[in-house]
């Protein structure tokens, strides 16, 4: 019950050290939701490309596109050779060979608003070459051998009857988006960082000032025999209040930019980007994320600034 | 009970506060400690509330032994002791009451029994109708007062008064004293460090005169 109560008086003693240094307790505040705001935004744009690229069609497969003047037997032979790639590589799923036919169907599939059109065509028009598609494992995990993608590509250009033209492939595409979205992730690292240290630095001088304006107040405890704990807990307390305010100001603002800013930068809904440049995640999926990401990062930098204020400042 | 055995004290700058003090404070003793600026008197008390270590000797305060004590019982050691300082140091933004309940809440004590023993020590000083008073309203008498119903709050065994006449003209004087005298009677050790002549010589009490870092003189009644 004693312990309870002093739990309770802690806790209030952090919110009055807040409010007598309200100025510092909101620069705390905006530098910490700056921190966290922009880490947050970083995460979910590079999410959102990440998320698009990988369910781009197509993107983990070589596709070959098969010229109508081939013969059967030229055809055969061509299917017969990438077979024998595939054996001596290790990163490939399947090879599988699909006619003009198969083609056409699986674009009607794709397509059911053209089906009106699509319907004129049969066996004889059919403008859809046939193809070969060799498609990749574990294409987007960071082991995956990319070199051994472009080798494929080229030992491909050496079969008898393909030519350049007639191989096609995202994975350069891909191969650039991640390299941007790795360089992201960086800058977001270094980034939260930098962030992370100016917010440590920030509370730490408003826990200063806290307890300067409460030095009486520590001298009497420590004279009427506080325990080191007992003086040192509102400190601590303040610093986690400070902390996990930032996250819910941060968790309001990221809703907020993320369903009104970037939503209006890169959605075909965008009222100032005419193109669609990806299909943005809703919110509701990052939502646990971000509420344990926010609070984890408000808690550490409480904490740790608190800690380091006292450590640093306070004699007891 | 407070024992002094050969203690010396030097602070890093070489200074020599305290040498070879030997003093022995009875339980329910009441003691004045005089000397003139520098003498060693504030560094007695410092020692006595473990703000300072002793650099030799030994020295016991209510069973705690000051020279080995670690430094998590320190806390303990000062609840059994009560200091009312010169300049009162009351918070101007709580009344007597928050004042006095204030050294209660710091050392985690109850509600209950906080509202149970401030009411009744703000009447053993004689301020049962001022409780919602801010320092401000009260007279330097009164915040006396306050100050030692809050160092009594917490019912230490000793308590510690620096120089607690001399900021209040001869009136109050004589109603401070009376009020130590009262303390004393509810069995508290009290020390007075102190240079008021007159208040030393006009109660027949322990006179301990430091001079220099040593005890000069250590009798009953007035100055030696």
């Amino acid at each position: 019950m004693r312990k309870i109560g002093t739990f309770f008086y802690h806790i209030g003693q952090g919110f009055i050290g807040i409010s007598r240094n309200i100025v510092m307790s909101s620069a705390s505040v905006l530098v910490l939701v700056s921190c966290m705001l922009i880490v947050g935004t970083f995460y979910l744009v590079i999410d959102n490309f990440s998320v698009n690229l990988k369910s781009t069609d197509n993107i983990n497969m070589i596709k070959i596109t098969i010229p109508d003047e081939l013969t059967d037997d030229q055809v055969t032979r061509v299917f017969s050779d990438v077979l024998e790639l595939k054996e001596k590589l290790d990163n490939v799923e399947k090879v599988e060979f699909f006619t003009k036919m198969q083609n056409l169907q699986i674009y009607r599939e794709k397509n059911p608003k053209l089906s009106d059109y699509l319907v004129i065509f049969n066996e004889d028009d059919n403008p859809l070459p046939a193809s070969i598609e060799i498609t990749f494992t574990s294409f987007t995990d960071p082991d995956f051998e990319m070199d051994e993608v472009y080798q494929l590509k080229n030992k491909l250009e050496e079969i008898e009857n393909i030519h350049n033209e007639d191989i096609h492939e995202n994975i350069a595409l891909y191969d650039k988006v991640t390299s941007v979205t790795d360089t992201l992730t960086m800058v977001a690292l270094y980034m939260l960082v930098i962030l992370l240290l100016v917010s440590l630095f920030v509370i730490m001088n408003t826990i200063k000032l806290g307890m300067h304006s409460r030095r009486h107040e520590i001298m009497f405890m420590r004279y009427v025999g506080a325990t080191k704990s007992f003086i040192r807990t509102p400190f601590i307390i303040e610093g986690i209040i400070i902390g996990l305010i930032s996250a819910a100001v941060a968790y309001g603002l990221q809703f907020y930019v993320y369903n009104y800013i970037i939503a209006d930068i890169l959605t075909e809904n965008s009222t100032i980007n005419s193109a669609s440049i990806i299909e943005l995640a809703p919110f509701e999926n990052y939502r646990t994320l971000l509420i344990y990401g926010f609070l984890g990062i408000g808690f550490f930098a409480g904490v740790v600034s608190s800690s380091l204020s006292i450590k640093k400042y306070l004699k007891v | 009970m407070i024992e002094f055995t050969d203690v010396s004290m030097v602070y890093p700058n070489g200074t020599v506060a305290l040498r070879n003090v030997n003093l022995r404070i009875e339980n329910g003793e009441f003691v004045f400690i005089i000397g003139h600026s520098g003498a060693g008197k504030t560094t007695l008390t410092k020692l006595l509330l473990r703000e300072e270590r002793i650099s030799s000797g030994k020295l016991m305060v209510n069973g705690f032994r000051l020279d080995k004590i670690r430094q998590r019982k320190i806390p303990y050691l000062r609840r059994t002791m009560g200091v009312v300082f010169q300049d009162f140091r009351l918070f101007d933004d709580k009344t007597a009451y928050e004042n006095v309940a204030f050294a209660m809440r710091v050392i985690g004590e109850k509600p209950a029994l906080i509202k149970k023993r401030v009411p009744f020590f703000l009447n053993v000083v004689g301020l049962g109708d001022k409780y919602d008073s801010f320092p401000d309203e009260l007279s330097g008498g009164e915040q006396q007062r306050v100050a030692f119903a809050r160092a009594l709050v917490n019912n230490p065994q000793i308590i510690v008064a620096d120089e607690p006449t001399g900021n209040v003209d001869s009136d109050m004087t004589n109603e401070i004293m009376e009020l130590l005298i009262k303390i004393n009677k509810l069995g508290k050790t009290v020390i007075v460090v102190t240079h008021d002549r007159e208040v030393v010589t006009r109660y027949n009490k322990r006179v301990i005169t430091i001079d220099d870092g040593e005890i000069t003189c250590d009798k009953i009644g007035g100055y030696c």
